[in-house]
């Protein structure tokens, strides 16, 4: 079966190249560079438009994240080429092209003074306006909308507001996409893996507006080249540092405190840029919020970056530290390091119709978890990375390929009272290939088919991962675009948390089992979006994921942390709705998310316990429904945003009650002189929902220009109407612990 | 002006769907409704005894109870014997542990009878009960000790032969321990009154099957061992073996050997409680001297003794 399906892959890859065999014959192209003058950093999102001058039929293409544009399939004669980007003077050049020349034009434009405020960035080229169903691109301009209490707009807490994206409250640090678990979610700072860089409290990551140049995030159906992880992936772009003048910011609010600075190495032609992040919460939350909150994260960044021309190359390190107690009233301590190391390099050759992306580094993760009954848990792992990655362009097809190597160490050691120490520690070595192609059939429709080849020698036997994607505009306009995608995914690592509790952060990373194969999601989506016009839009996307061989811990009614895993299939479907208003001063969008998630496992005890071996339960991170809401405006000067988000409740196992075991396994009890071993008695897994939890966070901001300064105000709140939120619920203890509390702020941010 | 009214607008209707969804305050209760276990029950009734304890407990809404929990309960607790139509009432009592922990146990000082069995009830104010049924076992023959003697005098082994018990649910070596003032040397030859603690070692795990019973050949210097382990080896002490304590069960009972801690942590693991959980046997038991009685050259049963506490 599996050898059937390479060969029907590689048959689907022929005829699509065959397909585009007329457009082969047109190969002259223009391709290059596009950055900002001023800066010297990447200009993404330039619309480059080539117009032939004796046919008045453009063609156009906005530059991708690397700053990359490419306009192919043009025949042999005399062309006029625009470079626009709102806030930039206008580029405009003539050229000549002859048969076959593919010519290279790195423009850096000039910043408009008279359009300096000007952030709104629309793309008005057909291509650019395409998105892959269940993708987004993210930019520094739209973290900055979303309500965050520091001076700067954080990535994370722009995920929060997108459907599909669920949490298991503001602190944790844990995101879980249309179904899948956090261990499921694949992140890239910079082409590099990072395991769990969301701080322990929720709002924040080491990932700022200033720092983020962009991300691309995909709920699902995401392309070969990402291969290892099955529910989403973030992939993330760090900006480059200001090759030409020196900058700076600072800002400070009750929760953070930020320094960052960039500035040239050699002026002109390489740039640095550092950051530093650290928490004031755990100081300030006495007289902010009436009550300590034992929460310390910090972060620090230093990226490096150099090149002309046609190669650009960078190397960066990010280290993130958490620290902190979940629950102030238990002595339990949870902290986690993330460090990732590496270097990244970008070649485009002269006259050659491809691009090169080169990655390589080291990623170190670690958490541990210190309970008052001195269990200590303990579990890290270091992966060393290298890919290879080719985008290359015949005629108006764009094949993207590549390799990858990985090798993982991985450890685990876990030591609870009065239990055994489980400790086990594994090498994989990974490497694979991967290759897909963007083929327009006709000008309206697009299909990508690609597909991964991966092998972990000695563990897991070859993987092979087809996907296809494509995009239609069915009303030959680019207002209204279908898209389709389904795939194979696979992932050779599992991270098991402590099924007790649903606000558990501590991850143990492990392979699956021996013999087991790999976790499995076949995905399906199905998307549909629609410009109205007058600034309205909307979407409307649905998805299916079949999983299988899911590692889930063996349920036990003991309160131990187990790395005993068995099998689980589940399904998970569900659907978001999006309208989205972004006309003159205000942006708005209202989102709904509905998921549905059902495992299914079989263990011996279930027998026993419910008298049938085979449980269906929907897992902790099923939140069945959630709205999402943002609106900003600008007001007299003033930039006032909302942001209010409701979820319906997540399960949790429910206690029928509670009583002591006596025990008779040596001699008979003496009830007289004994209490017996406490004991919850648990309902079926997850029969239970917590209550509903919804939260308003408003702010205001207003910024001050002095000569080449500016310095920032912002007041809000969190939790505007003081919810009783539940972050999460001990069945042992029968605590609650509620989400953070109204929390008025005021940042203070200045830059040069 | 447009703008303004569609701003005021805008902001109204965020509002209004604000207040709407503040006010959605759903209540949570953790706790799983609860018709299906009403009462906690562990324990067991011995024929033989004079007073007959068990543990029975409404389930609790907590983990760990306090009496004021109990206080507010009100359970009636009978003994129904199914071979003479008796009912007995059992008194409840409050047993107070660490950390302000409260049990509720029950008792009855009305003798029971072997091969008799009572049918346990436990009923709250709402009329829900939970039950269980005990059958007694019938009286066995009083097992003979075998003690086997070093040249210098001591006790090395017991050999205990136990006649006529289907089924083992105790052996339990019991010893008196007797700690040693400062600059005493050595041990009394006879057990001195004070100054001295009770250990019973359980040792039915090394009891084997025979053709009409048990017998089980206990090593006195493992339960030395063991009990200085439980000490502390800097103390001194002098041991004296007291007594052996055996209980035999009906087919109720169960071989908690090969079961696992995970089933029994289960609510219907072990259970033998309709409505309810835990686990009840009824048991006949005998206490005799650790040592040796003789008829002659023969080995005999000694004669039974009340336990020592």
């Amino acid at each position: 079966m599996p050898k059937l399906t390479i060969t029907l892959f590689t048959l689907l890859l022929l005829s699509a190249t065959c397909g585009t065999q007329r457009v082969l014959s047109q190969s002259a192209a223009i391709q290059g560079f596009t950055s900002d003058q001023s800066t010297g950093q990447t200009l993404e999102g330039v619309n480059v438009v080539v117009n032939e001058l004796d046919n008045n039929q453009p063609q156009g293409t906005p530059s991708d994240r690397n700053g990359f544009y490419r306009v192919d399939d043009l025949e042999p004669g005399t062309y006029e080429v625009t470079f626009s980007y709102v806030g930039f003077v206008t580029f405009r050049d003539t050229l000549s092209l002859s048969t076959d020349e593919r010519k290279t034009i790195n423009v850096a434009l000039e910043p408009d003074e008279a359009f300096l405020d000007e952030v709104t960035v629309e793309p008005t080229i057909a291509r650019a306006s395409k998105r892959e169903v269940g993708a987004q691109r993210i930019t520094s301009e739209s973290v900055q909308r979303v309500p965050t209490p520091a001076g700067s707009g954080d990535l994370t807490s722009y995920l929060q507001a997108m459907p599909g994206v669920v949490t298991s409250g503001d602190r944790g640090g844990q995101l879980f996409i249309r179904g899948g678990t956090s261990t499921e979610n694949m992140i890239l700072v910079d082409g590099l893996m990072i395991y769990q860089p969301f701080h322990i409290v929720g709002f924040f990551s080491p990932f700022p507006e200033g720092l983020v140049s962009g991300a691309d995030f995909y709920a699902g159906g995401f392309s070969p080249r990402y291969t290892g992880r099955l529910s989403s992936v973030l992939d993330i772009q760090m900006r480059e540092g200001n090759r030409n003048d020196t900058k700076g910011m600072l800002s400070i609010s009750p929760f953070l405190g930020e320094v960052f600075a960039e500035g040239p190495i050699k002026k002109g032609k390489s740039s640095w840029i550092a950051s530093y992040r650290t928490s004031l919460i755990e100081q300030t939350s006495p007289w902010l919020l009436g009550e300590k909150q034992p929460l310390t994260f910090n972060n620090q960044f230093l990226k490096v970056s150099t090149g002309e021309s046609n190669s650009r190359c960078s190397a960066m390190v990010m280290r993130t530290y958490d620290r902190g107690s979940l629950d102030a009233e238990e002595q339990s301590s949870i902290k986690w390091n993330n460090l990732v190391a590496g270097g990244r390099c970008l070649f485009l050759p002269q006259q050659q119709n491809y691009l090169i992306n080169m990655n390589m580094g080291i990623s170190y993760f670690s958490n541990t978890l210190q309970n008052e009954n001195e269990s200590e848990f303990f579990s890290d792992i270091a992966r060393l990375q290298t890919d290879l990655n080719i985008s290359r362009f015949s005629g108006s097809v764009e094949y993207n390929y590549g390799l990858f190597m990985n090798m993982k160490l991985i450890n685990y050691s876990l030591s609870e009272l009065l239990q055994s120490v489980q400790d086990e520690s594994n090498t994989l070595l990974g490497m694979g290939i991967y290759l897909e192609a963007s083929v327009p059939i006709t000008p309206r429709l697009e299909i990508n088919p690609g597909a991964s080849l991966s092998v972990y020698p000695g563990i897991y036997p070859v993987s092979f991962e087809p996907r296809i994607q494509a995009t239609w505009e069915p009303f030959g306009t680019e207002r209204e675009q279908i898209d389709v995608s389904v795939g194979l995914y696979r992932q050779p690592i599992v991270g098991i948390s402590d099924m007790r509790d649903a606000g558990s952060v501590f991850t143990a990373w492990m392979p699956s089992p021996d013999g087991a194969p790999q976790k499995e999601a076949l995905q399906a989506q199905l998307g549909w979006q629609q410009s109205l016009g007058k600034g309205f839009s909307w979407s409307l996307e649905g998805y299916y994921k079949r999983l299988r061989n899911l590692p889930v811990t063996t349920w036990s009614p003991v309160a131990q942390f187990s790395t005993n895993l068995v099998s689980a299939k589940g399904d998970v479907y569900g659907g978001d709705v999006r309208i989205e208003y972004n006309r003159n001063q205000w942006y708005g969008f209202i989102g709904y998310g509905y998921n549905w998630i059902m495992y299914e496992t079989e263990q011996d005890l279930f027998n026993t316990w419910f008298g049938e071996p085979v449980q269906r339960y929907h897992p902790s991170h099923d939140r069945r429904h959630q709205i999402n809401s943002m609106i900003s405006t600008e007001f007299r000067n003033f930039t006032v945003s909302a942001r209010w988000q409701i979820g319906s409740g997540m399960p949790f196992t429910k206690p029928i009650g509670f009583d002591s075991i006596v025990q008779f396994e040596e001699e008979l009890p003496s009830v007289k002189n004994i209490y017996g071993t406490p004991r919850v008695i648990l309902d079926k897994p997850f029969q239970g929902r917590m209550p509903i939890n919804h939260r308003l966070d408003i702010s205001m901001e207003r910024t001050f220009q002095f000569s080449e300064s500016e310095i920032s105000f912002q007041a809000g709140a969190i939790n505007s109407y003081n919810q009783s939120n539940l972050f999460y619920y001990d069945v042992y203890t029968q605590r609650s612990l509620n989400q953070l509390p109204f929390a008025p702020y005021l940042s203070i941010k200045l830059q040069r | 002006m447009i703008t303004s009214k569609k701003t005021i607008l805008c902001v109204l209707l965020f509002g209004v769907l604000l207040l709407f969804f503040s006010s959605c305050n759903s209540t949570f209760d953790p706790l799983e409704e609860n018709d299906q276990y009403f009462f906690s029950m562990y324990g067991y009734l011995d024929a033989s005894a004079d007073t007959q304890w068990v543990r029975i407990m409404p389930l609790s809404e907590t983990l760990y109870p306090d009496s004021a929990f109990l206080d507010s309960t009100d359970v009636n607790v009978t003994l129904h014997s199914l071979e003479t139509d008796e009912l007995i009432t059992m008194q409840d009592s409050v047993f107070h542990f660490v950390n302000d922990i409260s049990a509720w146990n029950f008792s009855t000082t009305h003798q029971l009878q072997p091969d008799h069995t009572y049918l346990l009830s436990a009923t709250n104010a709402e009329g829900n009960s939970s039950q269980t049924s005990i059958s007694i076992p019938e009286e066995f023959p009083t097992p003979v000790v075998y003690l086997g003697i070093s040249t210098t005098g001591e006790i090395i082994n017991a050999v205990v032969e136990i006649q006529g018990v289907e089924n083992l649910a105790d052996l339990q070596s019991i010893y008196q321990v007797y700690f040693l003032n400062p600059g005493d040397e050595e041990c009394p030859s006879e057990l001195p009154d004070n100054n001295t603690r009770v250990f019973s070692i359980p040792n039915a795990d090394k009891a084997n099957r025979t053709n009409n019973g048990f017998v089980a050949n206990l090593s006195i210097v493992e339960d030395e061992r063991y009990i200085r382990s439980r000490i502390g080896t800097s103390t001194a002490t002098c041991i004296y073996p007291q007594q052996f304590f055996i209980a035999s069960a009906n087919e109720e009972w169960l071989d908690f050997s090969v079961i696992d801690d995970e089933i029994i942590s289960l609510p219907e693991g072990i259970s033998n409680i309709e409505n309810g959980v835990g686990y009840m046997v009824g048991i006949y038991s005998k206490t005799i001297p650790f040592k040796s009685c003789m008829d002659g050259n023969l080995p005999v049963p000694c004669e039974e003794e009340s336990r020592i506490n």
